[in-house]
């Protein structure tokens, strides 16, 4: 029998300790729950089905991602970056490699700009794919998820071809690539931008005009521009209230200015808009894909060798003596950046995603900050929370589109 | 005969038992259970002497939605909200024992009066069979001879149901609500939050081609630069909730 | 003489549930297999052919595994309340009609168990005591997941049951008789508008109520898309959450007997039961109600879940009043003559 008697304090945040009244009932969701995505636990009080207040409780996947920044070499942190959003594996992996850079002054050739544009955009859609097909069967679709995932297949299909490993791909490299491109890469890929539009539709087929989506999605978890500025919402859930801000176009990284590419907005700041934001994002992506397949360069060098601070290459290695201690100190001793601090974002798939290095011209970072979208979105929660259905947070949840590992690194 | 007797003696002992528990029972839902049984072998006691359409109506309508709902009230409302039904207040049970025996004694009174020696009525089995079975037979006395309580009975559920949606209007859960909604305003420590809400506002004009309907009834904007709609948001209609 | 009718009534009902029990078992085979091609995978195809003792494994399995009961159960009700739903369930096949009456060494057997001449309410009556089944459990298991899952399935079968009842009006003031033979007998006659000879289903006259009938039908069983007293991404699995072992599988098994149950009854009381266009027999009845078992799964595998609210709101203010519409409009046809057909 549950016992109504011992009432449980709810703390939201600081302003505000909720104790449930009589009418009221505290149901606890999560840890093990099979739709908070990972480990997420949300502390609700209901009244009846309508939820009164949300309290998001996060931890349960701490591994202490940044402190381990703190005693690695700068090259030995990048797979560490794989396993924050791990949905995700080779955007967190940009986001690394370009604030190291950005430290030590290393410019990628254009070849390799190219390609990490291709595997970052390519890395957008499996993420989005994830995320439509989880989102979708948090609300009772069943069948989207399993259409979602087999043509997130083909992607990381692309992915172990580049690269040989699928979810955690550790793909990029500080100063580029060091592995060429493999022969039948660029085909793999244009391949996959021809079959990619039918499927989108497919799946819109399913949901954009079905009427028990729309009645779930519509109107549902509304926030408005300001309030998202306020939280500092990134990604879809900011542009989904109609807030222009997307870091590839803000702040231009790699060559997404040269490429033509829309930032879609919505008009209303529900679930159901940050649905269409996300379709089109995956539309926009496929574009940039095209665009990057027409003008990157068919061969040219993928690593910025040139720089002291990028590992030699492997045949001089083996043939230069200079090159060979050079090698032999980068690996052990790893190698030393200029003393600084850098911030550099990179526009994920879920929002802003930026490291925040400090360097104390040591081979480890003196400090090392991830600042992971989801884990700034997830605050939204108890705001859209607030008068919902139960049955609308876990609608809220997949709307944030949050990654566990990424929210708790 | 013999077969049926023996049959009615079980199924009322079974029903007097499913009563005694509805008393003794100190869970309210155990005590639910109980009037369940009861009505069940009251709706079997209907079978046996051929009154099918009375014992389904007796489940349909006792056993499965005034029950239901009273079990549904039980599960929802805290414990200590309950009235304590065993506490050993002296008047209560004497109170409680003169009404039963006054119960019993009408009933027994009722029984003695007509069923044993008042005439049986006209509805005898040949003519229920004339009309085509019993549920017949109830159908047209109900809605030829007895049509205005049937109508007035009709008004007065209609004025409960209206009653019970009135009383159930939900302002307690948006009374908290709103000052959950105050409480999240101030703790976002942002100048100008709900409480004070912008005008509305329009989308910036000659941008029609970026506009994009895009299912749902719904459009999304195509921006192509950063610097496109930032002077405000691009979209009009949001208000304060 | 009685004694011999109650024999072979009984013996038709044993009959009878043993089938039903095995069709349950590869009701969850076909249900597994059809959403599997629906949604791009192969399904169960390693037990057995085609992955036909699948059905078998996942008995084993089931029976196999440990009862628990939760320390803070209500542990009695906890116990008894899977059985109810279970035992409730196949009751509805009984008055439901499987062909003409057969003629074996003198005997007569008929080929249902009960004729009970209010069928139709009979049945309704087993759908609202096997809301018990549901309440008890999810209050007896002393989980907030439970009793919520619990508290929107009593509401969702109380009110989907009105709208179930309502629109089987209609039916009933067209043939003028609650009893399923009646009604199949009804149906057995041939329609003739103009040049068309059309069997007189009531799919024909009564399309509203049909479905309605579906909706609610699909509602009553707690099917997708109103699945949500069991709604595993919100409530994990609703009134069942904990339950594991044989008393999870007993509510598993009822779910499917009475998906089977119901559409059954949809296919007699709509679509003329075991008439065909030749040779009348079980096999049409089969057939149709394989019809609506595999539109139960089409259901599941292309739409989201209602909210609980919406749920409400389809029955009370759109099903509801065109139920009641519904009832109107035949009674007025009947009334005027026009339905002399």
């Amino acid at each position: 029998m549950i016992d109504f008697s011992q009432p449980t304090p709810v703390i939201l945040s600081e302003v505000r300790l909720i104790t449930p009244t009589r009418r009221e009932l505290v149901l606890n969701m999560g840890p093990q729950h099979p739709s908070t995505h990972g480990v997420l636990r949300v502390r609700l009080t209901l009244e009846g089905e309508t939820v009164i207040a949300c309290d998001p409780v996060i931890g349960y996947l701490h591994r202490g991602v940044e402190k381990l920044g703190e005693s690695h070499r700068y090259a030995q942190f990048v797979p560490w970056t794989d396993r924050t959003d791990y949905v995700a594996a080779p955007s967190n992996n940009l986001g690394y490699v370009l604030a190291v850079e950005k430290l030590c002054g290393i410019q990628a050739p254009e070849r390799a700009q190219y390609w990490r544009m291709i595997m970052a955009e390519l890395t957008r859609i499996a993420s989005h794919l994830v995320w439509l097909g989880t989102h979708a069967l948090d609300i009772g679709a069943l069948s989207v998820s399993l259409y979602t995932f087999r043509d997130r297949e083909l992607i990381l299909d692309i992915f172990e071809k580049f690269c040989g490993a699928r979810l955690t791909t550790n793909m990029m490299e500080i100063g580029g690539f060091s592995r060429e491109i493999p022969p039948d890469l660029p085909e793999m890929v244009r391949e996959f931008c021809r079959y990619f539009p039918k499927a989108i539709r497919q799946y819109e087929d399913l949901l954009t005009e079905n009427p028990i989506w729309l009645a779930r999605t519509k109107g549902v978890g509304v926030i408005e521009p300001e309030v998202a500025i306020n939280y500092g919402l990134t990604g879809a859930c900011l542009r989904g209230s109609g807030v222009n801000y997307d870091v590839r176009k803000a702040m231009p990284y790699l060559l997404y200015d040269r490429v033509e590419f829309e930032v879609p907005l919505g008009t209303h700041g529900d679930v159901y808009d940050r649905y269409l934001v996300r379709m089109e994002e995956m539309r926009q992506s496929i574009r940039i894909i095209e665009q990057c397949l027409e003008q990157v360069p068919t061969d040219g060098p993928l690593m910025a060798y040139e720089s002291p601070y990028v590992i030699p290459p492997h045949k001089n290695v083996m043939t230069t003596a200079e090159d060979m201690q050079r090698h032999f100190i980068w690996v052990i001793k790893g190698f030393s950046p200029p003393k600084g601090e850098v911030y550099h974002a990179v526009e994920h798939s879920k929002g802003e995603l930026g490291y925040y290095i400090v360097s104390d011209g040591s081979p480890i970072p003196y400090r090392l900050r991830i600042r992971s979208p989801d884990f700034v979105n997830l605050q939204s929660l108890p705001y859209m929370a607030q008068g919902a259905m139960l049955a609308d947070i876990v609608a809220l949840i997949g709307t944030i589109d949050i990654v566990l590992g990424s929210v708790d690194r | 005969m013999a077969l049926s007797v023996l049959v009615f003696w079980l199924l009322a002992l079974v029903s007097i038992l499913g009563a005694l528990g509805v008393v003794v029972a100190r869970n309210p839902i155990h005590s639910a259970i109980g009037l369940v049984l009861s009505f069940l072998n009251v709706a079997a006691i209907y079978l046996v002497a051929r009154a099918e359409f009375l014992a389904v109506v007796q489940v349909i309508v006792y056993a499965g939605a005034v029950i239901v709902l009273v079990v549904f009230v039980t599960m929802l409302v805290h414990p200590d909200d309950l009235p304590e039904f065993h506490g050993r207040r002296p008047l209560r049970v004497a109170t409680g024992l003169i009404l039963g025996i006054a119960l019993l004694a009408e009933v027994t009174a009722a029984i003695l009066a007509r069923g044993l020696r008042g005439a049986p009525g006209p509805w005898t089995e040949e003519t229920v069979a004339a009309v085509g079975g019993n549920t017949s037979a109830l159908g047209q006395v109900l809605y030829s001879e007895f049509m205005l309580p049937i109508q007035l009975t009709a008004v007065l559920l209609l004025a409960a149901t209206i009653g019970a949606i009135v009383l159930a209007r939900p302002e307690a859960v948006s009374e908290r609500l709103a000052v959950a909604r105050r409480l999240l305003t101030i703790s976002l420590a942002h100048p100008r939050g709900l409480d004070q809400p912008e005008p509305p506002l329009a989308l910036p004009a000659g941008r029609d081609e970026r506009v994009k309907p895009a299912g749902g009834g719904r459009p999304i904007v195509l921006a192509r630069s950063a610097d496109e709609f930032t002077e405000r948001p691009a979209w009009g209609e949001w208000r304060p909730r | 003489m009685d004694w011999q009718r109650l024999l072979v009534s009984y013996l038709v009902g044993f009959v009878l549930l043993n089938v039903l029990l095995g069709l349950m078992a590869y009701m969850t085979w076909f249900e597994r297999r059809v959403l599997a091609r629906l949604q791009h995978r192969v399904g169960p195809n390693r037990t057995g052919p085609f992955g036909l003792l699948q059905p078998i494994a996942d008995g084993i399995k089931l029976l196999a595994k440990e009862d628990i009961v939760p320390a803070n159960a209500d542990r009695l009700v906890f116990l008894v309340a899977p059985l109810l739903s279970f035992a409730l369930a196949p009751l509805g096949a009984a008055v439901i009609p499987f062909g003409e009456t057969l003629h074996l060494f003198g005997v007569d057997v008929p080929l249902l168990v009960a004729d009970i001449n209010v069928a139709v309410l009979y049945v309704l009556a087993l759908g609202s005591v096997g809301v018990y089944g549901i309440i008890l459990g999810g209050y007896a298991s002393g989980n907030r997941y439970s009793l919520l899952g619990a508290l929107r399935s009593t509401a969702q079968v109380i009110s989907y049951e009105l709208v179930l009842g309502l629109s089987l009006v209609g039916v009933l003031i067209l043939s003028g008789s609650l009893s399923l033979q009646d009604i199949l007998r009804e149906q057995q006659r041939t329609l003739v508008i103009g040049p068309l000879t059309l069997p007189n289903w009531y799919i024909l006259s009564q399309p509203l109520a049909f479905a309605l009938f579906l909706i609610a039908a699909v509602a009553e069983t707690n099917r997708a898309p109103f699945d949500l007293p069991e709604a595993e991404t919100e409530l994990v699995a609703g009134y069942f959450t904990e339950y594991s072992g044989f008393r999870f599988s007993f509510y598993f098994l009822a779910e499917y007997i009475n998906m089977i149950v119901v559409s059954l009854l949809a296919a007699t009381l709509f679509l003329g039961g075991i008439d065909g266009p030749i040779a009348d027999g079980v096999w049409w009845l089969a057939l149709k109600a394989l019809f609506f078992l595999f539109f139960y799964v089409w259901l599941r595998a292309t739409l989201p879940r209602f909210r609980y609210d919406q749920l409400m709101g389809l029955a009370w203010k759109v099903l509801l009043p065109l139920a009641l519409l519904n009832i109107a409009l035949t009674g007025l046809v009947r009334l005027w003559g026009i339905g002399a057909l």
